[in-house]
């Protein structure tokens, strides 16, 4: 009887794997498959049949995406506005959820509200309107504007996150502190934040990738090519109905490198669960 | 520290209410556009082109007068060019000008975004040999034109001369002998005929030149919707039994929707015909030359009513909004003219065909065997939207898919030609009336 316990557990466990396995190579194959092509040959990839290795391995695509475009301005871009917007967006979001979490006053309930509402307008709808703006103001076509873009949609969402998180933490801890003579912002500075670690990680990241990956704002707000960013960059390497595959891997292949950073850097506190034993009985 | 209390907090709210409109004012002052010419490029497949081209206005900028600083020359790709020009509209910053594709010119002009260019097109019309009357379809309306014919793109039959010599055949003259050729070198998963049926712009493109060959149109000479020809019903019979009875067009392509399909296809040599715009060709004499060695470009095989092929055209459309109109007037005509648009066009590789006729006695076009039919395409070709010119309304017949569909229904789901035919023209009428002017 327990013989068959035990088996029925380690098929079980087998069955677990396999799936586990499938949905690995369901995640991966895609990635695989962008370096792959990335090292084919034009020939290659519009030859009859498909070859899972590239035959005759080239870096060609990516001396492409080095000398012959503007890759690496794009990147240089993209990166300053994902820096950007994601610090500013954990600062002002990390103030605006304390606040809002913690501080009695008017019109709290119904700013917490306004967060989820803003958050729920879908983007493309918002695309002419802040392109209004942002013409207004003088900021289209450059870096400083598109942050400012985005932070619209970052801000609100991590402020309702991180609001949810604040809230969580015992009250007795700041009110400790409160009576030890810390003023509120170094209780939000000295305490709330680094017990939540874990949220301000995920927000960074949301807020990161977000910054990262976006198109369509990039792409209308911004037509000067020294502030174009990387995913306006790929279409590029499409002219009319030609698609030039090789350099389009190649770039997605470096382009998905800084997420994976920013996630691996953050995974540690993701993980750690840091509020876990934070107040004794 | 000062502790944050209700009272720091309205007294904080307020002075940013007060602070905010100082701070934006300044900003405000700088929405008035630094540059005094901006103009957006589309990229035309060859560095070399676009490279022209940018020369081109670098050169125009000294003539004027104009500091490169006070001046953007902004490549905008394809994809990109509608979303960006929507939202440029939209805010009432879009460039000064921009190479707009077949009936965006129309679509704006009725919009009252477009700049009446008739005396710039009279001009070059005025030059030794004119201009292709088929480039001015697309700009032309009540005796005015509204964008500046930039050049003439033809939709050839690309066909694979190597299987043809191989199997002792020459390229079929009429759409019968198109077929046999096909059945004769086709072995499957190889086909002989890479015709786009899916939900796709190339699709109705495709579709329209063969219907075309039988007598059919779209509009009638007055404009007037009249799909619903017996033309029309000939040459859907015809794709029908090239689909289901001859079996040459593969039958994966009703369920595509990526118009490069029938591209890659031909680019990976597994189909033997492809009509397209020469962007193909283009690519394969940069990247596979072996392939274009055995490429032709050919006119469309011949129906009941002759060879009818199709040409689209691009304009340059300048907006009215430009806040220097002599400036970006004094541009589009410094491109145009026919020495500088002579060397940028020719850069192109044969990529576009020249909007002025005498520029096929130059060399580079005499010296080419393999575009010896376009001259002809250029002359005789018609736009998809034919009879009528081409439009806002025929533009959303194309990015609807309506005749694809059409097609779609009779080859997959059996309805009868008659009725397909009957059913697109209901819909096609009620675009044409709901969009009107445009």
């Amino acid at each position: 009887m327990i013989k068959t316990i035990e088996g029925q557990d380690r098929l079980w466990r087998w069955i677990g794997n396999a799936v586990l396995v499938v949905l690995v190579a369901w995640t991966l194959l895609p990635f695989y498959w962008m370096f792959a092509t990335s090292l084919k040959k034009h020939k290659e990839i519009y030859g009859m049949g498909t070859t899972l290795w590239p035959r005759d391995p080239t870096l060609e695509s990516y001396r492409i995406l080095f000398f012959e475009t503007d890759y690496m301005l794009f990147f240089a871009n993209s990166m300053k506005t994902a820096m950007s917007t994601t610090a500013v967006t954990v600062v002002v979001a990390s103030l605006a959820a304390y606040a809002i979490a913690r501080l009695d006053f008017p019109g709290r309930s119904l700013i917490a509200r306004g967060m989820v509402y803003t958050y729920l307008v879908p983007q493309s709808l918002l695309f002419i309107p802040l392109f209004t703006i942002l013409v207004a103001v003088g900021l289209d076509n450059s870096l400083t504007g598109l942050s400012i873009a985005y932070m619209g949609f970052t801000i609100p969402f991590c402020t309702w996150l991180l609001m949810g998180y604040f809230m969580s933490i015992p009250v007795e801890l700041e009110e400790a502190a409160l009576v030890d003579g810390c003023s509120r912002l170094g209780v939000l500075v000295r305490i709330i934040l680094p017990i939540s670690l874990p949220a301000l990680a995920v927000i960074a990241f949301f807020s990161f990738t977000l910054a990262w990956n976006e198109y369509l704002y990039a792409v209308v707000f911004n037509s000067n090519p020294s502030v174009r960013t990387i995913p306006t960059g790929l279409n590029d390497f499409i002219t009319e109905d030609v698609f030039f595959w090789g350099p389009i891997m190649g770039s997605t292949v470096l382009t998905v490198i800084p997420p994976l950073i920013v996630y691996f850097i953050f995974q540690r506190w993701l993980v750690t669960g840091l509020t876990m034993g934070a107040v004794k009985g | 520290m000062t502790k944050l209390t209700r009272r720091t907090t309205i007294k904080a709210a307020a002075a940013s209410a007060i602070a905010a409109p100082m701070i934006i004012r300044p900003y405000a002052a700088y929405a008035q556009r630094a540059e005094r010419l901006v103009y957006w490029h589309l990229p035309m497949f060859t560095p070399l082109a676009d490279q022209a081209a940018q020369d081109l206005f670098d050169e125009y900028l000294e003539l004027a007068g104009v500091k490169p600083e006070e001046a953007a020359f902004i490549t905008v790709n394809n994809a990109d060019l509608i979303p960006k020009l929507s939202a440029g509209l939209e805010t009432g910053s879009p460039p000064d000008a921009a190479r707009l594709y077949e009936s965006y010119v129309q679509l704006y002009r009725a919009q009252g975004h477009m700049m009446d260019v008739t005396d710039m097109v009279e001009d070059m019309k005025a030059e030794e040999g004119g201009l292709f009357e088929s480039s001015l379809r697309a700009v032309a309306k009540d005796g005015s034109y509204w964008g500046v014919p930039f050049a003439i793109n033809p939709w050839p039959m690309h066909a694979r001369n190597d299987i043809l010599q191989q199997a002792g055949l020459a390229y079929p003259a009429t759409w019968d002998e198109f077929i046999e050729t096909c059945k004769t070198i086709q072995q499957p998963p190889f086909y002989g005929f890479g015709m786009d049926l899916g939900l796709t712009a190339d699709a109705t493109d495709n579709i329209m030149q063969l219907l075309w060959c039988y007598g059919g149109y779209t509009t009638d000479d007055d404009g007037n919707v009249a799909f619903d020809n017996p033309g029309n019903v000939e040459g859907f019979k015809v794709i029908d039994r090239m689909y289901n009875e001859h079996k040459i067009i593969p039958k994966g392509v009703v369920g595509n929707a990526d118009t490069a399909w029938n591209n890659k296809a031909f680019q990976s040599g597994q189909v033997a015909f492809i009509n397209n715009p020469t962007s193909v060709y283009a690519y394969l004499l940069d990247k596979d030359p072996e392939m274009a060695a055995n490429t032709g470009l050919y006119s469309v095989p011949a129906g009941p009513a002759g060879s009818v092929n199709q040409i689209d055209t691009w304009s340059t459309g300048l907006f009215r909004q430009a806040p220097e109109p002599e400036l970006v007037r004094g541009w589009v005509a410094y491109l145009m003219d026919p020495a500088n648009y002579s060397k940028m066009l020719l850069q192109t590789n044969g990529r576009f065909v020249p909007v002025y006729p005498k520029q096929f006695d130059d060399e580079w076009w005499t010296s080419r065997p393999e575009y010896s039919e376009f001259r002809k395409i250029a002359e005789t070709g018609v736009p998809v939207s034919y009879k009528g010119a081409p439009s806002a309304a025929s533009g959303e017949v194309l990015a609807t898919h309506i005749i694809p569909a059409a097609v779609q229904s009779m080859i997959i789901d059996g309805v009868a030609a008659e009725d397909a035919v009957a059913a697109a023209h209901v819909k096609i009428k009620d675009v044409y009336e709901r969009l009107g002017d445009g």
